[in-house]
């Protein structure tokens, strides 16, 4: 591009110019992009359940009725799952919201049979949830655990608080009956509230990984700490802040849970460890292209729960239902992992070798690059 | 679809029509009200049911033990862990110590592993007599030998097995179950007024509530041969998880069930009243129900549960506690059912504290009579 | 001179040793999709000769290498492995070796099992491993190599170059000499400059016992030193082969790039005389630093050079706040344009001195973000209020800064892998510039850069430091610190042992500063 001398001898720079950075590709190219199975395959694995069960049971499947029961009978999960996605965009594990669930459902129920209003008795709830996000991440960040197990072990021990209170049975008396139960239990033409928490509680969350930096940094956070750190994101507050968040989610839903059940049960989160987890990480797998992300988790819940509910109303055997999980989340992550493979093969092949970097997969095709949508 | 077969079993269902129609016709001279309500032995029900509502007001043991009870007796209760053995302690240990005994509780998770070392372990530290529930004689074999061996009594309730031979004393066995299903069944056809058609819920895991399921088929078949039942399983896993949602997805695809009937309703109904009434279905099914806790019997003062047979732990464990003072005493165990009452919103006691009460409402005196103290 | 596009073949040279060649291709070639990234490209190498191929990235060179290590399947092409025929892209012959970029080591096992791993066990009945003959081996191994470790402490504990030589045991292992190609692929990427004797070394046993060497770099003065031949590629074709006598170091770098370019490029930047201090520091000790007391002057490109373990990487990282937790590092530090008073290196926190790390790989890209994402992720709050990331703005940045540094990308929201090296680092400084800092620090800031991108490279921080940025480098690489810098700061043993500008910064004075001779 430029010449210039330098004491006589004239030095050129090698011509490559920088071609301007394209703009946006055009909208049906983007459009078509986003429908490739790679971002929504478990989309169509839903659709395709739902065209299967319609046919199998056509009098009582495909009607709204059906729909309000998948979204009442998973919204629980569905808040479960949302509370660990944050934690999970920055790598960091929470494998003790199930029992924070089940301890801030046995506490508030303890707190309104107590005589405590039952506003304040949900706020304290939720403040036993905080701490415990408090709790783990010290465990985590200052005593710098391994967030796996660290919260393995602090799920270990509010166990052991759960059974203090309790003594392994349920709380329960006609004081749960009231105002208590209507936060679970009040269903608006057919659709309890606990799937509006989850709608309300899945926007907040997409928002805040979308459209805000703090999303971005979590993100960043998770896929590489010592680049983020050199960027000037500040890592150890992320992952501390990111506990904090999993743990107060968890207790809200966890006194959802209690009033849904009418009662502190001491094993009521236990059921949701699993559910959630899978859902997350078969979420992460769409939409966003290996991104912890809302949507994609909303429609991990809701594929997953339209399944178990078709199963039970087709009358099929009690085992079919563990089976088809298992066999839809390999499914769903198999179609899913096999496009994206070929895809990010062909964006990065041997040709862009990369200097240090590169993939190591054959490529299949040289795809013209369809922006990735944030 | 007109297959073969559908049309074989339309006239099959045609001919029967026509015999039964000439029949009736011909034979009984019955008002000839609509379907399954005449051929309903609706007066039989509600007698039964009238017999089952009544608060027993006798403890099922009534022989006083003549010799002297030696006091000072450790025995070791190991708890199974979930709540009907936590609820379970209070009240052993609220018999023993009428007795002057002792007893120490030891909490399991309910794996047999935990439970067969805490048994090993109470053999070794001296208990005069070990109380597990809900034992499976096959693995405590062992054990359970190593006990006869040292001397160590053992007693136990809700098992699955035989009182003498496998156990010193068993309550609550299959056998002594069995009325549950026909109080069931009383009430079901009783309330329906004849227009039952119901779903029974079983958790074939629990194997002591098998009878309970044949008692009720029987009796219900007995009192009302045109009342449709049929039988939705539940799998061990999924309590706690999504029998709601099994138990709805069962109601939607049988529109014309309206009696759901719990094999064991502590494990079974949280969540599902409320699951009920979100589908639109709570005016159209009733529930009843096996054992509970006190979720399910505050429910049943609600009314949101129909009735319920309460599982009658004072009576297990005193009567547990009453075998082995027994055996102490030299005097002879015999088998001992349980008491059985069926609980509906109108005799339901007023107040219900901690997640059981006792049956008999002055068992106290009743087994302290029995037992000279 | 310079040759544009035709091949030329190859250049005939006496030939040494048996008939035959050790490797010879012929006719490669392959597409992905739209690109040709190889065309009708013919290499042979002769047994016993170390022969480099070099190309800029683009050039297909790591196509080529990808094909016969059979990751990639040609679309036509012939293969020989001394004399032998074989299916290039579907099957590896035993006699061709390789050492990947990457070395192909698991850091945190030992030597020994890095080893086995590559060769297996010893094993004995049931499949036992007998321990002391696989320790007997191991070491027979290394000491064909001069290599001496403890073979059972994890090789993340060993200095670079005894990873990479363990590397090549590994890949010459069950192999006793006489014929066959080794080929290593930029094996002195991550090794300092004064390691890369030890590595020559090596490769000249290599050579002894008879395999060829196939020598793949980026650094042209390793070329001149080690290798026989060299194969020049370009655009997926071959250039030319040449005897390494008959080129000299431009001729080599313009058959590279297809035209004119100076290997010996001096940035044209003239030191600031008079100009203030902006950075100061005080008896900065650390894991390596004994003692530094260093001052910057606003303006100036400093270098900092050293041997490894002079403490010329550890010094970058703390002054910009950045050293490693676990590391105990003492010493004051004082930005005297911000305030006259001295902090602890400890407590850095609000400090904007960006650093461009010099493992890019773990330490400068995310590779899951888009090159968009990558760039902005250090001034994410500039971008709209309250939190919320206005997605618009953002673009705009990112549109400019890409267009400011001419980082080649197809578009801003591919993801970072599918950039060259050259230009991901291009992505990493401008991300650190983005923040409008006073002082940049960078680290290795060409290594596995290809010479075109270091060029611009090098006229970038030209440009920079002329509109009044001020540069701290710290390189092991020669080329760079006297292309770049106007003053060099040598550390020797922690401290800062000798200092060269102006007319004292010749290449020679640095080496034997660098070195410890007078």
């Amino acid at each position: 591009m430029t010449a210039s001398s330098q004491g006589g001898a004239v030095v050129t720079r090698p011509t490559e110019t920088a071609p301007p950075p394209a703009g946006r590709p055009p909208f049906s190219r983007r459009l078509a992009a986003g429908l490739a199975f790679d971002k929504i395959g478990a989309v169509y694995v839903w659709i395709a359940i739902i065209i299967v069960f319609s046919i199998w049971v056509p009098e009582t499947f495909p009607t709204i009725d059906t729909a309000k029961q998948i979204l009442n009978s998973n919204a629980i999960t569905g808040l479960a799952a949302l509370a660990i996605t944050i934690p999970l965009a920055a790598r960091v594990f929470d494998l003790s919201f199930a029992y924070v669930m089940t301890l801030t459902g046995v506490a508030v129920a303890k707190f309104v049979i107590g005589g405590m209003p039952l506003g304040l008795a949900v706020l304290v709830g939720a403040g036993i949830g905080i701490g415990i996000g408090l709790i783990n991440a010290f465990v985590v960040v200052f005593a710098k655990i391994d967030s796996f197990i660290g919260t393995l072990a602090t799920g270990s021990l509010i166990l052991a608080l759960i059974t203090m209170i309790t003594n392994d049975t349920p709380i329960s008396d006609v004081a749960l009956t009231g105002g208590f139960a209507d936060i679970g239990q009040t269903d608006i033409n057919g659709i309890t509230l606990p799937v509006i928490y989850f709608a309300l509680a899945a926007l907040v969350i997409w928002y805040l990984l979308e459209h805000t930096a703090t999303g971005r940094r979590l993100y960043a956070t998770g896929f590489n700490p010592d680049a983020s750190r050199l960027a000037g994101v500040r890592v150890d507050k992320l992952r501390f802040v990111s506990l904090v968040i999993s743990g107060g989610i968890a207790g809200a839903t966890g006194i959802v849970l209690a009033s849904t059940l009418g009662s502190g049960s001491p094993t009521a989160g236990t059921p949701y460890l699993l559910p959630a987890f899978a859902a997350v990480f078969l979420g992460a797998t769409q939409l966003k292209n290996g991104r912890f992300n809302a949507g994609g988790t909303i429609i991990a819940v809701l594929l997953l729960g339209t399944g178990t509910t078709g199963l039970a109303l087709a009358a099929a055997p009690t085992w079919s239902q563990s089976m088809f999980v298992g066999i839809v989340l390999i499914a769903a992550l198999a179609v899913t992992g096999l496009q994206r493979r070929t895809a990010v093969a062909s964006r990065g092949s041997g040709v862009h070798g990369g200097g240090v970097s590169g993939t190591d997969q054959p490529g299949v095709s040289t795809s013209t690059n369809l922006a990735d949508e944030d | 679809m007109h297959t073969t077969l559908d049309r074989l079993r339309l006239l099959l269902i045609a001919a029967v029509a026509a015999v039964a129609l000439v029949g009736a016709g011909c034979g009984s001279d019955d008002d000839g009200g609509g379907g399954a309500a005449a051929l309903a032995d609706e007066s039989a029900a509600a007698e039964l049911t009238q017999e089952f509502s009544t608060r027993p007001t006798e403890i099922t043991q009534s022989k006083p033990i003549e010799s002297e009870i030696p006091s000072g007796k450790n025995i070791t209760f190991i708890s199974c862990g979930v709540e009907a053995c936590a609820v379970q302690g209070p009240i052993l240990k609220e018999a023993a110590s009428k007795l002057g005994w002792n007893v120490t509780e030891v909490g399991t998770d309910g794996s047999p592993e935990k439970v067969q070392g805490a048994f090993d372990a109470a053999i070794r530290d001296g208990a005069d007599a070990v109380i597990v529930n809900a034992a499976d004689k096959d693995v405590l074999a062992k054990q359970l030998n190593d006990a006869k061996a040292a001397g160590v009594e053992f007693a136990t309730c809700c098992s699955v097995g035989e009182q003498g031979s496998d156990f010193l004393f068993n309550i609550a066995t299959p056998e002594q179950n069995a009325p549950i299903g026909e109080m069931l069944a009383a009430k079901v056809i009783e309330d329906s007024g004849g227009d039952a058609n119901s779903v029974y819920v079983n958790v074939s895991a629990f194997a002591i509530l098998a009878a309970v399921g044949e008692t009720f088929n029987q009796k219900y078949a007995e009192l009302c041969p045109d009342c449709e039942t049929d039988t939705l399983e539940i799998p061990l896993t999924a309590l706690g998880k999504d029998v709601p949602d099994r138990i709805v997805s069962y109601l939607r695809s049988h529109p014309d069930v309206n009696y759901v009937v719990l094999s064991e309703a502590g494990s079974t109904t949280p969540g599902l009243t409320a699951a009920i009434r979100a589908a639109g279905l709570a005016d159209k099914v009733k529930i009843v129900g096996q054992g509970g806790n006190e979720a399910v019997y505050q429910e049943v003062k609600q009314g949101t549960i129909l009735a319920v047979v309460p599982s009658a732990l004072y009576s297990y464990d005193y009567g547990m506690v009453d075998a082995l003072a027994r055996k102490f005493a030299g005097a002879p165990v015999e088998e001992t059912p349980p008491e059985f009452w069926l609980m509906t919103q109108e005799n339901a006691p007023e107040s219900l504290d901690g997640p059981a009460f006792p049956i008999v409402e002055d068992y106290e005196a009743q087994w302290s009579e029995l037992w000279g103290k | 001179m310079s040759e544009s596009g035709a091949p030329t073949g190859v250049v005939a040279a006496p030939q040494r040793g048996p008939n035959g060649f050790a490797l010879r291709v012929s006719g490669l070639s392959k597409t992905f999709g739209a690109t040709r990234a190889l065309q009708d490209v013919s290499i042979d190498v002769r047994p016993g000769e170390i022969h480099a191929l070099v190309g800029q990235n683009g050039s297909g060179k790591s196509t080529l290498i990808k094909a016969l290590a059979g990751y990639h399947h040609p679309d036509a092409g012939a293969a020989e492995l001394d004399g032998e025929p074989f299916d290039i892209g579907v099957e590896v012959p035993d006699g061709l070796r390789f050492v990947h970029q990457d070395l192909g080591l698991v850091l945190e096992l030992s030597a020994q099992d890095n080893l086995a791993l590559h060769g297996g066990f010893a094993k004995g009945f049931g499949g036992r491993v007998l321990w002391r003959e696989q320790e007997q081996t191991t070491h027979e191994l290394l000491r064909r190599f001069d290599v001496d470790i403890d073979i059972h402490q994890p090789l993340a504990a060993a200095t670079p170059v005894e990873r990479t030589v363990v590397a090549i045991a590994a890949a010459l292992q069950g192999w006793h000499g006489g014929s066959g190609l080794l080929v290593l692929d930029e094996p002195t990427a991550v090794l300092p400059h004064d390691e890369v004797e030890r590595l020559f070394a090596v490769v000249h046993e290599v050579r002894k016992a008879g395999t060829a060497v196939l020598y793949v770099s980026h650094r042209m003065d390793e070329i001149f030193e080690i290798a026989d031949r060299v194969t020049i590629l370009r655009g997926g074709r071959l250039v030319a082969t040449k005897d390494v006598a008959q080129l000299d170091p431009r001729a080599l770098a313009g058959l590279m790039v297809g035209e004119d370019v100076d290997p010996d490029y001096r940035a044209p930047v003239a030191a600031k005389p008079d100009a203030p201090i902006v950075l100061e520091t005080r008896s900065i000790a650390g894991k390596w630093l004994r003692g530094i007391d260093l001052r910057v002057y606003e303006g100036e490109i400093l270098g900092i050079a050293g041997l490894a373990g002079a403490g010329v990487l550890e010094l970058p990282y703390v002054i910009t706040g950045h050293a490693p937790r676990g590391d105990r590092v003492t010493g004051e530090l004082r930005l005297p344009k911000e305030s006259d008073e001295w902090r602890d290196v400890g407590d850095l926190k609000d400090v904007n001195i960006p650093l461009v790390p010099s493992d890019r790989q773990r330490e400068g890209v995310i590779f899951e973000f888009a090159v968009s994402e990558n760039l902005s992720l250090s001034i994410l709050g500039r971008f709209g209020r309250r939190g919320k990331l206005a997605h618009r703005q953002e673009e705009r940045a990112v549109e400019e800064w890409t267009r400011r540094l001419e980082i080649k990308t197809e578009t801003p929201g591919s993801l970072i892998s599918t950039l060259s090296g050259g230009n991901q680092q291009k992505v990493v400084v401008a991300r650190c510039l983005a923040t409008e800092p006073d002082i940049l620090v960078l680290c290795e800031p060409t290594a596995g850069v290809d010479i075109g991108t270091r060029v611009a490279i090098y006229d970038l921080i030209a440009r920079l430091s002329r509109e009044g940025l001020t540069v701290i480098v710290s390189s092991s690489d020669e080329g760079d610190l006297l292309a770049m810098c106007t003053r060099i700061v040598v550390l020797r043993n922690g401290t800062v042992a000798q200092e060269l500008d102006g007319d004292g910064l010749t290449q020679q004075a640095l080496v034997s500063a660098i070195e410890g001779g007078d």
